[in-house]
């Protein structure tokens, strides 16, 4: 005991400290809900809003409604035998049938609780011909028979609305189910036709599907294991048994389930990072991918929210999931009790919670939240298995209206929708659905020009894509007239710059003769001799002279500041980041660091190797080498902000060129200067990459080293000071 | 030559081994503790604490009729047993009795432990730490757990003192009951106090004064949480372990804090209604060292019980790694001095025994006791209230950015629009005014330039003169981010137990601001208070820190209580009123209301602890007639009609904060993301919501609110001095009831008259 609440003190004070820091204002506003409310946009910005539920009382404990004080004599009188009789006990799930009467599977009692749409206690259900052992899971159709997932038994049981047993529904047979199959139902759900979909305890092949009748038909929505290079790598090196030790390659276990009116199945993973929430078809498909406003952003979804501040590290793991009558989706977080609420296809429209009060409980705050489920009302009924409630949030008027909002923009009728989103725009002018819905509107009325900056605003990229495309065109449109005047006038310039050049080219060679030479005007020009005859100009940097430091420094800055140009001047389009900002400090130094560790490295490695290039011509040619990003980066940035995502490819293939070509700059730079062959300067290049990245380790293990040794000295001379 | 040589080496290392083993021997007796005189210590304290004769303090509950009168008033009778220390406070109009121990009618079901019936029958409770061993846990302990006796008993005036000693702990707890008018005071005398070896943390006095278990009954306790809440008494709560404990005028940021997410109490009162039968105990000196305790039935004991805790250490927490956040416990060494510590306990008349009962006494306590004078002759209009935020910064490449969002010129604008929708009773507070903006603090002078400076704050105050709008100047000097002012934070930062300098960071982006030391804000006031008067401001508008913090101050230069810095931060306030002329603060500690002119942002909602069952709005009961206020500011509300419906029933004026259209976009501002500020957006709605509140409350501005009541579930009703009543109808369907008709979702006004 002593020694355990030794482990445990420490951590507490860390995670006391923690909160200490990043809840200071907790107590300074006059207006405080126990959490506060969030959105996050597809940059990971957090944006505050009006809370989207309201805490509404407690149940499972025979008070109705938070502020019950004025029928509370009714109720008295009821009260105390009621509270006995509903006294949950590590209670793992809670079901809303049509008529809004709660079920909740009171595990540790080994019984069902029956409550109505009010709270008030109805019947429990034991099933005392066969007794339930340990339920955790249960589903209640439109005929009102109950399938409970009666873990202890590892069994199904089907009941009568009475609750008498009909069905009993134990390890299917099938030589489909692998024989090491360990079948322990912890939830179902049941569809129309009466199939069942079992979640299973840890079983990484999905849902286990049964007819009515309790054969098996398959496994249902599985999860896929990614597989990356590195897999690959393993599996190339790995012997057969070391690679399929490898336990962690396994999908992750389906944790929970729900279905909908229209019978698409939703499903719930903990322990992946992507795609936690699956919204599943009959044919097992799922309907969420791809489908998210920021999808350009996140080609992979992740789910569960989460603050960026003091919650690194540890991810969150979704617990169960509930869908509403519109099919908003909201899942819940069991490691830092969030509540996250998507729309239909999976767009983040709120999450709250979050911080942990071990000093006493709040309404409206789940301190261990095990399942959650929604009634007609809109109310979301969150099961606390550690205090035995069960938690009630309503709907508030903002996000009742945000749902009304999202509904008619989801259902295409976005003129419709307009009114209400410019309400939520008005309450809450950085709220990003609210912009994303009035674009919508407004791409929908033609007014482009406002989506376009709505679009832009919202930092959705489609949209504004296409937007900008309409206002690209209609400005050709009305500007065609110009445009062909203009070409007409260059053309003619063009043919009388002809005509007059010979004349001109005479006169200026006069003047440039008389004009003396200029070193550094002649280095410089240099680089356009190099990106002709490569191989020989670097040749020529190494033995004569033809580049000098200065030179070198200017076309570095230029490159450098081209480069963070790009960074920040590429439009929005192709560069999203673009909307929060772009920081330039750090890429300006990233991208220095890299030039300065290649020229050390490639000067060190190639001085080994025979290499003939001194330090000055590494590090001259290697600023030289950079050329094209000024050359063409310039250009392709300015060029990106009349594209649109249709000419990406164009785009694309400009940028894939200021590569090739750099990195073709270097070989022939490596074999210019040191002399070496192609392939030997391949090498070369290869070696000075390894040893880049040693130095890069190196200063990394140093830094942290050192840290942690202040860190120590620190903390020793607090220790000798205090104790 | 060798000889010597080696001789002289051979004798240094002895010597040094000689050295060393006496030292390590002197280490080993110290830390045995045989060196000290500990044995004569023991001594003389044995002799201190002797009974000499007295009887051994019995367990149990005293005997009801072994108590005699010892003090009398017009209305009260007060009795005390010699025995056992208890009193008993009689009504004399009703017979009513309240009971410094717990009701003996219900005692014998009581079902906690013995050592906790003990606790709770003992007319005090000591919690102790031994200081000197940083790993022991404090205990709670009574009387009897002590063989504690009573010594010294004698009667006084109008009540009597007694010394209780528990000489087990060694502790010696001196107090003094007495009755005065309509109260009875219980004191504890802190100079007379002895302590032994061990360390008193805090001291319950009579802590079932008045405590009565759930028996069916209607009642309630009453907490100073938010605006106000109830407990209602109710047998088989859920998660009955719950108490409340927090501290007067909040958390005292130099020691640890529990984190509990609650609001800081603002007012030092509490409450225990049962049946007809009420007190509001008013805690009326040494408060900043007080803590508000209250356990409902099931939590410690059957009773439903609520009392006085008095701090005389806290915990604080000593980390020594600023990285992995490692630490320990440790405690405060002096213990809190404060001059004296006393409780009221006032007996509430049957027909007042309610909530608004309480809050009236309590005004009556403010008006009577703090000098707080009640509302001059209001205006015609109800006051609206417009803070405009200047300018606040946003995280910059290397500096931060400066975001504008109104400025001076623009204020005309915004006040003119205004204005022109007919709210001729405007006041405003500009915020954001000062160098660098809002979450800029230090060297507040001059207005900053981009909003217009001195010139144009001069102008625009000017203009606001001629409509007859008082603009107020928004600072809080509490925290200091720039280092000006000649502050240099490791002179003049507040500095917590362990001398480190608090910071606070409210936002993630911004480095931590420093907290300033109490003395030497107040002299940073004084010296900017003829600037804000040469500005032609009417008032200042102290937002978040002077009436709010209350953080004890370690610095040596500055060194000062809880209780210096309440004193501080009232002399701050006086001088600036006396200045300028008018202050309002926001949701500030009760002690600052005789210099505010206006509570601005009145807390409105309570903590949501479990255990809560009603939240009332008893603050504004106090201070209606007393104070203006407002609550959260509307445009910032959660819910907008639900809570413009709460502010009617609370009787709170209408307060927007805004901005011009202008503004930069201060979404990643540091404090100002606030959902929507530009005034376009909301000038409708000012309009709308000022004259419904106007409508409704311009003719009760002077008046006290009388009575507030709960009519059905969600339907709530505040009568007010002159008979006049407002029923709001928070449910989504009609109220109907005796002739009363509220629309869902709606109000009504009744004048006089008709019951509901």
């Amino acid at each position: 005991m002593k020694n355990r609440r030794l482990r445990i003190r420490p951590a507490i004070m860390v995670l006391i400290a923690a909160i200490y820091i990043t809840w200071p204002g907790l107590q300074a506003t006059a207006s405080q809900l126990p959490y506060e409310t969030y959105y996050k946009d597809g940059f990971g910005q957090l944006v505050k809003t009006q809370a989207a539920y309201i805490p509404a009382g407690i149940l499972g404990t025979g008070t109705t409604g938070l502020l019950a004080a004025a029928d509370a004599d009714a109720s008295r009188a009821a009260s105390t035998e009621e509270t006995n009789r509903l006294q949950l006990n590590q209670p793992k799930d809670i079901f809303v049938d049509g008529k809004d009467h709660i079920y909740i599977a009171d595990t540790g009692n080994n019984r069902i609780v029956h409550l109505d749409e009010k709270g008030d206690f109805v019947r429990e259900i034991k099933v005392s011909e066969s007794p339930l052992k340990k339920p955790s899971g249960l589903y209640v159709d439109q005929a009102g028979e109950i399938y409970v997932a009666d873990t202890g038994n590892n069994r199904v049981v089907r009941l009568d609305a009475a609750g008498k047993l009909l069905k009993e529904f134990g390890r299917p047979e099938s030589s489909y189910l692998p024989a090491g199959f360990k079948y322990d139902p912890v939830n179902l759900i049941v569809d129309k036709r009466g199939f069942i979909y079992v979640t299973t305890l840890g079983a990484y092949q999905g849902l286990v599907q049964l007819d009515p009748e309790g054969d098996f038909i398959s496994f249902f929505g599985p999860n896929k294991v990614p597989f990356t290079l590195f897999d690959a790598f393993k599996r190339f090196v790995y012997t057969r048994e070391m690679y399929q030790r490898e336990l962690r390659k396994l999908p992750g276990a389906i944790a929970n389930s729900t279905i909908d009116q229209n019978g698409f199945i939703y499903t719930v993973t903990k322990e992946i990072q992507t795609d936690q929430v699956k919204k599943l078809n009959i044919a097992g498909l799922d309907q969420l991918k791809g489908k998210g406003e920021f999808a350009a952003l996140q080609p992979v979804k992740s789910y569960g929210e989460f603050f960026h501040y003091s919650q690194r590290g540890i991810r969150p793991q979704l617990n169960d999931i509930t869908v509403d009558a519109a099919g908003n989706i909201t899942v819940i977080d069991a490691v830092w009790n969030i509540i996250s609420q998507y729309d239909l296809n999976g767009n983040l429209l709120f999450f709250w919670g979050g911080d942990v009060i071990t000093a006493t409980s709040k309404t409206g705050v789940v301190k261990t939240p095990a399942a959650i489920a929604s009634n007609s009302k809109g109310e979301l009924l969150v099961l606390d298995s550690v205090n035995n409630l069960i938690q009630v949030l309503r709907l508030s008027e903002f996000g009742q209206l945000v749902h009304e909002a999202n509904q008619l923009t989801q259902e295409g009728r976005y003129e419709q929708s307009e009114p209400l989103w410019t309400e939520v725009h008005r309450l809450n002018a950085q709220y990003t659905p609210a912009l994303i819905g009035l674009a919508k509107a407004a791409y929908k009325k033609e007014d482009y020009a406002r989506a376009e900056k709505l679009f832009y605003q919202a930092g959705v990229v489609n949209g504004y894509s296409d937007s900008f495309w309409q206002n690209r065109l209609k400005w050709f449109q009305s500007h065609f007239g110009l445009l062909m005047n203009i070409a007409l006038a260059l053309g003619i310039a063009y043919l009388l710059w002809n005509a007059l050049s010979k004349k001109l080219k005479w006169s200026l060679k006069l003047r440039a003769k008389s004009r003396p030479k200029r070193l550094l005007t002649e280095q410089l020009k240099h680089v356009f001799y190099l990106i002709k005859h490569p191989v020989d100009g670097f040749y020529a940097i190494r033995y004569e002279n033809k580049a000098g430091f200065l030179s070198s420094i200017i076309l570095f800055l230029l490159a450098a500041a081209a480069y963070g140009y790009m960074q920040a001047g590429t439009s929005f389009i192709f560069n999203p980041a673009v909307h929060v900002g772009i920081d330039l400090l750090p890429i300006t130094v990233q991208f220095v660091g890299i030039w300065l560790g290649w020229v050390v490295s490639n000067y060190l490695i190639s001085s080994l190797l025979r290499g003939e290039g001194r330090f000055r011509d590494v590090f001259f040619s290697s600023s030289y080498a950079l050329f094209p990003i000024i050359l063409i980066g310039i250009p392709i940035t300015l060029l990106s902000n009349v594209l649109t995502l249709n000419e990406l490819a164009i785009f694309n293939f400009l940028k894939l060129v200021i590569i090739l070509w750099v990195v073709l700059l270097l070989i022939w730079m490596v074999q210019g200067i040191h002399n070496y062959t192609f392939i030997e300067a391949i090498l070369i290049i290869v070696l000075s990459l390894l040893a880049l990245a040693i130095i890069v380790i190196l200063i990394f293990i140093l830094i942290s080293l050192s840290i942690e040794l202040v860190n120590f000295i620190n903390s020793l001379y607090q220790e000798v000071i205090i104790r | 030559m060798t000889a010597r040589k080696l001789n002289f080496k051979l004798i240094t290392k002895l010597a040094f081994i000689a050295v060393l083993l006496v030292g390590i021997g002197y280490v080993a007796l110290v830390a045995a503790g045989l060196w000290n005189h500990q044995a004569e210590v023991v001594s003389l304290e044995a002799g201190l604490f002797e009974a000499k004769g007295a009887a051994p303090y019995q367990a149990g509950l005293p005997v009801e009729d072994g108590f005699e009168a010892v003090g009398e008033s017009a209305t009260l009778q007060l009795l005390a047993n010699k025995a056992s220390g208890h009193f008993q406070v009689i009504h004399k109009a009703t017979g009513n009795i309240w009971r410094s121990y717990p009701d003996p009618q219900y005692w014998q079901d009581e079902t906690v432990p013995a050592t906790w019936k003990n606790n709770l029958s003992s007319p005090v409770m000591v919690e102790y730490v031994n200081a000197k061993n940083y790993k022991s846990s404090s205990v709670t302990a009574g009387l009897i757990e002590n063989q504690g006796y009573l010594d010294n008993f004698q009667a006084t005036e109008n009540g009597f003192k007694v010394t209780f000693v528990l000489p087990k702990v060694q502790f010696k707890i001196p107090v003094e009951v007495s009755l005065q008018g309509d109260y009875v005071e219980t004191k504890i005398i802190d100079s007379e106090i002895v302590e032994g070896a061990l360390s008193l943390l805090n001291i319950k006095l009579y802590p079932l004064f008045g405590a009565q278990p759930s028996t069916g009954q209607e009642g309630y306790i009453l907490l100073p949480d938010g605006s106000g809440s109830l407990i209602h008494f109710k047998e088989n709560r859920i998660m009955q372990q719950l108490t409340y404990n927090e501290s007067v005028y909040g958390q005292d940021l130099s020691y640890y804090n529990e984190n509990t997410g609650r609001q800081r109490i603002a007012m030092p009162v509490y409450g225990i209604k049962s049946g007809d039968q009420a007190f509001v105990a008013v805690i009326s000196q040494g408060e900043a060292f007080a803590n508000v305790y209250a356990a409902p039935s099931g939590a410690v004991g059957r009773s439903n019980w609520a009392t006085t805790e008095w701090q005389y250490r806290k915990r604080f927490f000593q980390s020594v790694s600023k990285s992995t956040g490692e630490g320990f416990y440790t405690y405060s060494g002096e213990k809190f001095a404060a001059e004296a510590r006393a409780t009221r306990y006032y007996p509430l008349a049957p027909e007042k025994s309610d909530y608004a009962g309480m809050a009236e006494v309590y005004r009556n306590y403010l008006i009577q006791e703090q000098g707080v004078k009640p509302l001059a002759e209001p205006k015609k209009d109800i006051p609206l209230y417009v803070d405009i935020v200047g300018a606040d910064i946003e995280k910059g490449l290397f500096a931060d950015s400066y975001l504008k969002a109104t400025t001076t010129s623009e204020a005309i604008e915004l006040v003119n629009r205004i204005y022109g929708l007919g709210i001729h009773n405007m006041q405003v507070h500009y915020s954001g005014w000062q160098q660098d903006g809002y979450s800029t603090h230090g060297g507040y002078f001059p207005v900053d330039k981009r909003l217009g400076g001195n010139d144009g704050m001069r102008s625009f105050i000017a203009f606001a003169h001629t409509l007859e709008i008082p603009v107020y100047l928004t600072a809080n000097y509490t925290l200091n981010t720039n280092g000006d002012d000649r502050f240099w934070w490791r002179r003049d930062g507040l500095r917590n137990l362990a001398g480190t300098v608090l910071e606070e960071q409210n936002n993630e982006d911004q480095d931590a601001a420093v907290f300033v030391s109490p003395k030497f804000y107040e002299k940073v006031v004084a010296g900017d208070l003829k600037d804000y008067k040469s500005l032609g401001a009417d008032g200042i508008y102290y937002e978040d820190g002077i009436g709010q913090q209350v953080n004890t101050d370690f610095n040596s230069r500055y060194k000062a209580s809880r209780a210096d810095v309440v004193a501080v931060q009232s002399s701050i306030l006086e001088k600036s009123k006396e200045a300028i002329g008018s202050l309002a603060a926001n949701n500030v500690n009760f002690y600052a209301l005789g210099q505010i002119d206006h509570v601005h942002r009145l807390s409105d909602d309570y903590s949501y602890d479990v255990f809560i069952s009603e939240e009332i709005p008893f603050a504004q009961i106090v201070l209606h007639g007393l104070r203006t206020y407002t609550l959260e500011w509307s445009n910032v509300r959660d819910e907008f009609e639900d809570e413009f419906l709460r502010s009617i029933e609370y009787g709170a004026y209408p307060a927007y904060v805004l901005s011009g259209d202008a503004a930069d976009d201060l979404k990643k501002s540091y404090s100002l993301w606030y959902y929507s500020l530009n005034y376009k957006d909301w000038i409708d709605r000012i309009g709308a919501e000022y004259a419904k509140t106007n409508e409704a409350l311009a003719d009760v501005q002077s008046e006290f609110i009388t009575e507030h009541r709960t009519l059905a579930p969600k339907v709530k009703e505040t009568a007010y001095s002159s008979g006049k009543r407002i029923i709001v109808n928070y449910n989504e369907s009609d109220y109907n009831h005796n002739g009363v008709f509220v629309p869902a979702k709606d109000f009504a006004v009744i004048r006089g008259g008709t019951e509901p």
